[in-house]
């Protein structure tokens, strides 16, 4: 089959009332989760997963899937409007975005770019993901071991704080994830006598507990009052002619670097932005206008904001691999209902796989009609009082928690994990590389293990094996990269201060 | 000094980690066994943490030399300890005398602990939110609460 008789395939499933409604219901959610503070994207599609139980597998991708990208609506929308980015995605954006709508010009329709971005995205995930899942069918367990190594040691280097922090919360879920029955033998690991822990550590309660029960006590500690909403006349959205005409290049360069940007390991949704904003500066023809109000400087970054979203789909459905703690949440969705994406995904599951595509058409196309006429609807929530919207986020997740085996040694587990969050916070740890590391860590030991039976213990099979060795050559020498760059900077700041 | 600090905490978690791990089959190398991974893991998250120690010992130093940053001091608040103890005795409640009885203590409490001074509001949105979330949840959803 072609992949345009495949994408029809897949409408033919997106376009059924269910999976319509799912799409709807997940781009309105994320809307809203990505307008208010307290409970981001991977939070929320955390604490979906136990009502998605009952639903089939590719329905309830798709809402959670809507989830993650309608979340990039809503961050920009409050970005724009006031100052305050929903999101630490929509960062950017704020900068040219709040300065447009304070002269009463079209700032949150120009976020309509990305529209525009999410199809380029989601046209490059229709093309790339088949290929790149046709060449991982030669991926053997040294393969997949080096390019998780990869993964981690890029990861590391881009994640919030220092890339040392980064690579221990990465160890530290790697270390969760061998609580429970070993994966080759069905040995007890770390199960402290209890029940309970037999199947692992559940990444749902994790999850929450970091990114939502994590940013409630961090709420709870700081003082920031909330931010005045403002009033948005529907003409004040409609943009120009000659903005519109500014606007089109910025949302295909942005398109493209978004997307790129989202394919490699690492924070895809924040650096995207950043890269595009570069970009426009530097190609622009009165740069003077950035921090002022500048078309390019919202047009760009929110194009490329959405479209990582879409590249960030692609290691996860053709390799298995997510890159990100959203799609390691999705991966973990997956797995609940029985799915291991990867490169057969595509030949098992066509629907999931054409069906989840689609959807994210169409779900970039309801964010658009939504989000210009009800953009004041959206950014009235923020009104809500935060000890009412905060306690209420509380409740959910703790329901959330529950409703994932209808135990509540997950409630604790989600508390715990909450008060480990604010710690993390608190001591400049980034919880992300924990995430994944939670997810991918039985990948990771199953394919070691698995690279040295395949040897007889000869652990040169890592090195011996091309792509392995290209994998692990790579992460050596952003490692290496890495060091010199400390040990440079420290001689700079010693020879500074003497 | 607080990286010096939050690196000996994970030290002692990694050698934690080791204790257990030391006590399982190891294995060989054509046929490694349960405890090789964990080992691994251990030892190089030991080694990390004792870095992120030195690390922080060093700039603490420097901090004190004036020859780098100060890094902004910890501010201590009640808000999330009190957080804490509002969920905890909520979800105690909640497991002991169910979800209606758990869910109104942790709405209302909560509100109070984050500053909503109303009380009849705070009791009014406390009753409609657990009961919604009840009707939401258990009638319409069918997820399974306590």
């Amino acid at each position: 089959m072609t992949v345009l008789e495949n994408l029809l395939g897949g409408f033919a499933v997106a376009l059924s009332p269910v999976n319509l409604i799912a799409a709807l219901a997940g781009a309105v959610l994320g809307t809203l989760v990505g307008v208010l503070p307290g409970i981001g994207p991977i939070a929320s599609m955390s604490l979906l997963i136990p009502l998605t139980f009952a639903m089939d597998p590719t329905t309830a991708i798709i809402m959670l899937a809507g989830i993650y990208y309608g979340a990039m609506y809503g961050g920009s929308t409050t970005a724009i409007l006031i100052n305050v980015p929903g999101e630490s995605t929509s960062v950017i954006t704020a900068i040219d975005g709040y300065q447009l709508a304070r002269q009463g010009r079209a700032g949150t329709a120009l976020a309509v770019g990305s529209y525009v971005a999410g199809t380029i995205s989601v046209a490059g995930l229709m093309l790339l993901a088949p290929v790149l899942a046709l060449a991982a069918l030669e991926f053997g367990p040294p393969e997949y071991f080096a390019l998780i190594v990869f993964g981690f040691v890029v990861l590391s280097r881009l994640a919030r704080g220092s890339p040392l922090k980064a690579l221990l919360m990465g160890l530290l879920g790697l270390m969760l994830s061998t609580v429970g029955m070993e994966p080759v033998t069905g040995y007890q690991r770390y199960v402290f006598g209890t029940l309970h822990l037999l199947g692992g550590v559940d990444f749902v309660p994790v999850v929450m507990g970091l990114f939502g029960v994590a940013e409630i006590l961090w709420l709870a500690s700081a003082a920031v009052p909330p931010a005045p909403v403002r009033h948005v006349r529907f003409a004040e959205l409609w943009p120009r002619a000659e903005e519109w005409r500014r606007s089109v290049a910025p949302w295909l360069r942005g398109g493209v670097i978004g997307f790129l940007i989202g394919i490699v390991p690492g924070p895809a949704a924040i650096l995207a932005p950043l890269a595009s904003y570069a970009v426009e500066k530097r190609l622009a023809r009165r740069p003077e206008e950035f921090g002022r109000g500048a078309i390019e400087g919202v047009a760009g970054p929110e194009a490329a904001n959405n479209a990582a979203t879409g590249g960030a789909f692609v290691p996860l459905l053709a390799l298995g691999i997510p890159f990100a703690p959203a799609t390691a949440v999705l991966l973990g969705a997956l797995m609940i209902h029985g799915i291991r994406p990867g490169p057969l995904l595509m030949q098992q599951r066509p629907e999931l796989f054409w069906g989840v595509v689609a959807s994210m058409y169409l779900g970039n196309l309801m964010l658009l009609v939504l989000n210009l006429p009800l953009v004041g609807v959206f950014a009235s929530a923020l009104r809500i009082p935060r000890p009412y919207l905060l306690s209420s986020v509380l409740v959910l997740t703790i329901v959330g928690a529950y409703s994932v085996n209808n135990a509540f040694a997950d409630v604790w587990i989600l508390l715990a994990f909450g008060v480990v969050g604010y710690l993390m916070r608190l001591f400049d740890f980034d919880p992300a590389p924990l995430v994944l590391a939670l997810v991918l860590g039985p990948m990771l030991e199953t394919s070691f293990r698995q690279s040295l039976i395949m040897a007889r213990g000869d652990a040169f099979i890592f090195v011996e094996r091309p792509l392995s060795a290209a994998f692990l050559a790579l992460a050596a020498l952003l490692l290496i990269g890495q060091l010199v760059a400390a040990w440079r900077a420290r001689g700079a700041a010693e020879a500074k201060s003497s | 000094m607080r990286d010096a600090a939050a690196g000996l905490v994970l030290v002692a978690l990694g050698l934690a980690y080791l204790r257990d791990a030391y006590a399982m089959p190891l294995g060989t190398w054509d046929q490694p066994g349960p405890a090789a991974f964990p080992l691994l893991l251990g030892w190089s998250f030991v080694l990390g943490a004792a870095l992120v120690t030195v690390r922080g010992m060093q700039r603490a130093r420097a901090a004190r030399r004036g020859a780098d940053e100060q890094p902004p001091a910890i501010v201590w608040s009640w808000g999330p300890a009190l957080i804490v103890a509002v969920s905890t005795a909520g979800v105690l409640l909640m497991s002991r005398v169910g979800y209606l009885a758990g869910a109104l203590f942790l709405f209302g409490a909560t509100m109070l602990v984050l500053g909503a001074r109303r009380l009849p509001v705070v009791l009014a949105v406390a009753v409609l939110a657990t009961l919604a979330t009840d009707l939401l949840f258990r009638r319409w959803l069918g997820v399974p609460l306590p």
